[in-house]
């Protein structure tokens, strides 16, 4: 192939794959943390529900003769060692299905914290694709590439020096370029994941709360006693009697404040974080790109083409 | 009030949608009332306001039933399909980063490549 079908082929490349050098990673990671928080809040408010749902299948697995425990093979050849093996292998299997039994306890909350973990799995996986180093190392491959491409027009151009040169100046904005480019390549795939996330992800974290609140009847209980005590002012006032108006409004002041104490006494208020936290990242994907990044990018495609066109 | 009727050949998924839109409506709705009520109160126009708040009243009611009919049917779902609706997710975004590492590997295949042709040229042309 000519260097001068080859140049073209190299820009065009570059430039059809990249619409925007917008970098994620930022809101990505906001959303891991503010996930990791949420999780961790959550986790001590429905361990005990879950804990006493344990015991409760224990008990009556025992109760109809079901296996409950098993110990794994590889204790025993610890003790009687075979092959080496780590001490870690030797486990307690333990059973907890509650289809054998014939009137099983629930479990609903032994499964929440199954979905906390698959939650918290989804969001370190984001993580880990938006804190890739991999556009950085698209950058240098690119570099390289363009090294690679100069080196080898030198040895079979008629203008052997020349081209080099030219190379040489398009190689760094080639690699900026590779970096915008892959950071595009990232971009589209956060959003694939994140669009497959949005709708199992907002499902799970309404699942938690629902359950938080069934957990904590005084979240109900504080909001109907606010709306009563509302209710009761506005009838006080409307009956002309101050004195009993003026105690209503100090029950309304009470009950305001009982209410936002329990709200904040609960992580629903972080968990309603992540999925705003989710929502915002799902619409920066969505959005065309960044402005100062969109004219970092346009220098760094003048620079290119220049330096291939000269 | 507005509520989301069970339907033969309607997935509960779908159900739960249509009452959580009604909840956002009437939540909506309740915040409209509001802004009429501030109207109300900045011309003076005490009963409208009294009338407006015994409207909020109402949709409050609304909102709570329909937020019970939205918890049980939270409830009623089946963890493990959320679970592994989630973990699919999770595979995406696995599946993406590998892509992606398969894209630098490419470009740096490419330019072992063009190294190697420049070195047979170099053999077969010294000059």
């Amino acid at each position: 192939m000519s260097r001068k079908r080859l140049y073209p082929l190299v820009a065009a490349s570059l430039l059809g794959a990249c619409a925007s050098g917008t970098d994620f990673g930022p809101d990505a990671v906001r959303f891991s943390d503010a996930t990791a928080s949420a999780i961790a809040a959550a986790r001590p408010v429905i361990a005990p529900a879950a804990q006493a749902q344990a015991r409760a299948i224990r008990a009556a697995r025992i109760a109809n003769g079901l296996e409950v425990l098993d110990v794994t093979a590889d204790c025993a050849e610890l003790a009687f060692p075979v092959d080496p093996i780590p001490v870690d292998a030797c486990r307690l299997l333990r059973f907890s299905d509650t289809d054998e039994l014939p009137a099983p306890p629930p479990d609903d909350k032994l499964k929440l914290l199954r979905v906390l973990d698959a939650v918290a799995a989804y969001a370190e996986s984001l993580r880990a694709l938006a804190t890739s180093k991999t556009p950085a190392a698209i950058g240098a491959a690119t570099k390289e590439l363009s090294t690679a491409l100069g080196t080898l027009s030198e040895t079979v151009g008629p203008q052997g020096n020349s081209a080099s040169t030219r190379f040489t100046a398009a190689a760094g904005p080639a690699g900026a370029i590779a970096t915008a480019v892959a950071q595009q390549f990232q971009a589209r795939a956060l959003r694939r994941a994140v669009e497959a996330g949005q709708e199992p992800l907002e499902t799970a974290l309404k699942l938690v709360m629902t359950h938080l609140r069934e957990l904590r009847p005084e979240l109900d209980t504080s909001y109907d006693a606010l709306e009563s005590a509302e209710r009761a002012m506005d009838a006080a006032r409307q009956s002309g009697n101050a004195a009993a108006h003026a105690q209503a409004v100090a029950r309304v002041e009470q009950a305001h404040s009982r209410f936002i104490a329990a709200q904040r006494s609960t992580p629903i208020p972080a968990l309603n974080t992540v999925i705003l936290a989710h929502r915002s990242l799902a619409e920066a994907l969505q959005r065309p790109g960044d402005p100062e990044a969109l004219i970092a990018l346009a220098e760094n495609l003048k620079a290119l083409t220049q330096a291939l066109e000269d | 009030m507005p509520t989301a009727i069970r339907r033969p050949g309607i997935a509960p998924s779908d159900i739960l949608a249509e009452v959580q839109t009604l909840k956002r409506e009437v939540a909506q709705a309740r915040r409209n009332v509001e802004d009429a009520k501030k109207d109300a109160r900045a011309r003076h126009r005490y009963q409208l306001v009294k009338d407006l708040s015994d409207a909020q009243n109402r949709l409050t009611d609304d909102l709570r039933k329909l937020d019970r009919q939205e918890r049980d049917m939270l409830l009623a779902l089946d963890p493990e399909e959320i679970i592994a609706r989630l973990q699919a997710a999770t595979e995406i975004a696995r599946r993406e980063q590998e892509n992606l590492k398969r894209v630098e590997s490419a470009l740096h295949s490419l330019s072992q490549i063009i190294s190697l042709v420049e070195r047979v040229i170099r053999l077969v042309n010294p000059a």
